[in-house]
Order: structure tokens, then C-alpha cells, then sequence
């Protein structure tokens, strides 16, 4: 299900921000190239929002423990994250981003 | 095994009753910095590390020489004190922030310097850093944190003699010697993956093998020198990485949700600050440990109204441990509660602090 995720300009290039719909959480991102990538909110090592980490070189870094994903794949980088992260696709339409919540297995 | 190490252990009695009270998935507290200068404080960079490392390894490479050149004679003495700290003392925090990934930007850097200080401190890679991420996420948890360096009542004689590694070093050669048979302690399996199990029998394999080459020389040689540079220093040069460590969190209080009460934050001079790698900022490290080491200081400063104030001093952060840790001889449920500044958020106890 197609769900309108945020604004374009919600996200910093190079950043993300937190969303949640139906009590689930998402993390949201802007690469440097504008485009707009889906993962789920939480860290898959411990119960940790990611949209508090660091966006750096593609990947997202967890605040807690600081474990890497690829964010356009959601692919764990290695300890402390040995599970991959589940993504969600994602379009832009008039200035707001979608997800799809039905997602896909990362 | 004594009451008190069965509470601490992590295969013991307190671990699931820490579970039980939802102490191990409580939320901690965080003091509030905007998202806009958290992104400038978690920014990355190469320089302040490298400028680091080169210093620390430049360091050691002239007082080694020097010591040996000297070898023989007093003036040996000064080098290879100089030497042993800043293998055996500097490399902890070095193991610490290599260990987060945060020191350095390049990720290959953090890898490398991790692997080596990792060594010197006769710490396994991989099983030191499941350790220190379950310390992170129960820090001072009784039964769950395995890096609890001064249990309560303090197990006086041990932490003592760690002054020197007289427990951890040969601890450090049993535990390696196991690791290289293929083996790991009970309580490493309750924090190592089964999939990261093969990385730690290798890497205990290769450092046998140094050690024993380190040992098959001094003897061969009919000197002590080699251990001076291998192995030795965790021993003559460990005294200060244990200084350190005592200020972070003995005779804080246990089984909290909210750094600052169970952490101390303590100024210390540069020289210091180089050694430990700005750890001194402890505090703000568990609350924030996604900030590389030399940005911790203008997270004090961003923080500063949430917290209790930092000590002046090593010393006067001794003044307050020494007498709660004797304390705590007497009575186990004594322990440090500092006051916050007015204005601070309030403590986030999760349960009352014991």
C-alpha cells in the first residue's frame, strides 16, 4: 500500500528523518543525488531509531551501537548488524514522497 | 565461585532478573541537541586520528629505540616507561574508539589500529566487541554489562593487582590459549554470534604465534628485552589505562536507565586527554557514543546544562571513589548520586537505583 511518506524538502540531502504510520516506523532518506530511499525505522540489532544516526557514504549508522546498512539495499555491513535491514520502494509525486508499506525482503 | 562474582556473572543469577524488570530494554536517557549540530558533532573526518596515531606510534618508536640503546643502564627506565603507557595504557582507548568505528572516517583506518591495539591489550577483536556493545547496552546492568570493573562490595585484591595485569594478563593467555583450541568461555557465548566464532579462533591462533615467537627469542637471547616490546607493557605500562578506567563508573549507581548516574565525566589535562582519547567525556560518550573522540568536548559543552558538573580533576574524582568504594566494603547498596544543576531534566531511574 502506497502511503505519502513526506515532503521532499522534509529530508536534508544526504540525511534522514523518522516517520511512522500505523504505529510501524520508517526511516526515509535523501542521497546527494536526491533520490529518496525506504528502510524500516528500527536497527535490526537492538530496538534503535535510526533516523538519529549518521547518514555517511550511502549507508546509515545506527546511534546506539553503530552498525551500518546500505540504505538503498539495506545490506548489514558487518558487527554489531549481522541481519539486513528490510527496504521499502519509494516514488515522488508533486513534491511529496511515497512508500510502499507492503515493501519487499531486504 | 564468591556470591558476589555469581551476581556479576553472566551466566549468574541477576542477568534475568534484569530482563524480567525491563532493565535491558528500557529506554536510557538523552539529553535534547538538535538535529542540525548532532549531524556536525557525528561528522567524520581522518585528520584529528591520524595526527593522533602518528604521534602515538612515532612515540613508541623512539622510546623503544631509545630503550634499547639504552638497555642495560637507569636511563632504559624512563624509556620504556614511556613505551609500556603508551602501549599498554594509550591502546585501550584506542582499541575503545576503533572499536566504535568513529575515530577515523576511513573504516579500513579503524579496522587497522583496532586490530593492534586490540593485541597490545591482549583483548580478542571480535569477542571484545560484542562485549563492548552489550556494555553500551546495559551499562552497569548487574548480570548483564561484562565490562563492570568494580563490583560492590570491590573485589579490593583483584583491581589492585590489575594495576600491574597481574589478573587480566594471565586471564588474557588462558582465555587465548582456549580461543586458539577452538573454544569459547561460557560467558562469551552469551554475547558472540555463532557466525563470528571463526574470526576470534584465528585471530587467537596468529597472536600465539607472536607471543611464542617474542618467548623463543628472549630465550634464545638470554634477555627479557623482547618482552619489554611485546607482551611486557601490558603489564610494567597498564597502571594508567586502570586509572582512567576507575573513573568512569565505580560506586555509581547500578541497574539505572540515565548515564549520568551511573558515569562520571572528569577534566583532565592534554596529555591525559591524548593518552585516554578524550574518554574522560564519559558521560557523554554513553549518552552519545556515535560522536568521535575529539568532538566529545564540544558535546560538554552542548550538554553541560543536563549534567551534574564534571570533576576538576583525577584527583578529586579519587577523592569521591576511594571512600565510596571502601564504602561499599561495608555496605553494597552504598553509592554515588550526584546532584543535577537546576533546570537539568531529571533522572531517568527505570527502577529505583540500587
Amino acid at each position: 500500500m502506497w502511503i505519502a511518506a513526506c515532503e521532499v524538502d522534509d529530508v536534508d540531502p544526504d540525511d534522514v528523518i523518522g516517520v511512522q504510520h500505523d504505529g510501524e516506523d520508517y526511516a526515509i532518506f535523501r542521497s546527494p543525488e536526491d533520490e529518496y530511499f525506504a528502510t524500516a525505522g528500527h536497527c535490526t540489532h537492538e530496538r534503535e531509531l535510526l533516523c538519529d544516526g549518521l547518514v555517511m557514504d550511502g549507508e546509515i549508522e545506527c546511534p546506539r551501537h553503530l552498525g551500518r546498512f546500505a540504505y538503498a539495499t539495506g545490506t548489514a555491513q558487518g558487527a554489531p548488524v549481522l541481519v539486513d535491514l528490510r527496504t521499502y520502494p519509494t516514488k515522488v509525486a508533486d513534491g511529496v514522497v511515497y512508500l510502499d508499506t507492503s515493501g519487499t525482503p531486504a | 565461585m564468591s556470591d558476589t562474582k555469581q551476581r556479576y556473572s553472566l551466566v549468574g543469577t541477576e542477568g534475568p532478573k534484569a530482563v524480567a524488570a525491563g532493565l535491558t530494554t528500557g529506554e536510557w536517557f538523552r539529553s535534547e541537541v538538535p538535529r542540525k549540530r548532532m549531524k556536525e558533532l557525528m561528522r567524520r573526518s581522518d585528520g584529528p586520528a591520524l595526527r593522533d596515531t602518528a604521534l602515538w606510534l612515532g612515540l613508541m618508536l623512539a622510546s623503544g629505540v631509545a630503550g634499547g640503546l639504552l638497555w642495560g643502564t637507569w636511563w632504559a627506565v624512563p624509556c620504556f616507561l614511556v613505551y609500556g603507557v603508551l602501549y599498554g595504557s594509550a591502546s585501550d582507548s584506542r582499541w575503545h574508539e576503533c572499536g566504535h568505528g568513529t575515530a577515523f572516517r576511513t573504516r579500513r583506518y579503524n579496522d587497522v589500529v583496532y586490530q593492534i591495539a586490540s593485541f597490545m591489550m591482549m583483548r580478542d577483536p571480535t569477542v571484545f566487541r560484542w562485549g563492548h556493545t552489550r556494555h553500551h547496552t546495559d551499562t552497569l546492568i548487574v548480570g548483564r554489562d561484562p565490562e563492570i570493573q568494580v563490583m560492590r562490595p570491590a573485589r579490593l585484591a583483584k583491581v589492585l593487582a590489575n594495576f600491574v595485569g597481574l589478573v587480566d594478563v594471565p586471564v588474557a593467555l588462558v582465555t587465548l590459549v582456549r580461543h586458539a583450541a577452538g573454544r569459547l568461555g561460557g560467558e562469551e557465548t552469551t554475547f558472540v554470534p555463532e557466525q563470528e566464532r571463526a574470526k576470534v579462533y584465528r585471530t587467537a591462533r596468529i597472536s600465539l604465534v607472536i607471543y611464542l615467537v617474542a618467548i623463543a627469542v628472549a630465550v634464545a637471547t638470554g634477555s627479557i628485552l623482547p618482552l619489554m616490546y611485546v607482551g611486557g607493557p601490558r603489564i610494567y605500562g597498564t597502571f594508567m589505562h586502570v586509572i582512567y578506567g576507575w573513573t568512569q563508573h565505580a560506586g555509581m549507581g547500578e541497574n539505572v536507565l540515565d548515564h549520568r548516574l551511573n558515569t562520571r565525566t572528569v577534566r583532565m589535562c592534554r596529555i591525559n586527554r591524548f593518552l585516554y582519547w578524550n574518554m574522560n567525556y564519559h558521560v557523554e560518550h554513553h549518552m552519545f557514543p556515535i560522536v568521535p573522540y575529539h568532538r566529545l568536548p564540544e558535546l560538554h559543552e552542548e550538554i553541560a546544562y543536563d549534567l551534574a558538573p564534571a570533576y576538576p580533576s583525577i584527583w578529586a574524582a579519587y577523592r569521591e571513589i576511594v571512600p565510596a568504594v571502601l564504602n561499599q566494603l561495608r555496605d553494597p547498596a552504598h553509592y554515588v548520586r550526584r546532584e543535577l544543576p537546576e533546570g537539568a531534566a531529571p533522572f531517568h531511574e527505570g527502577q529505583p537505583a540500587h
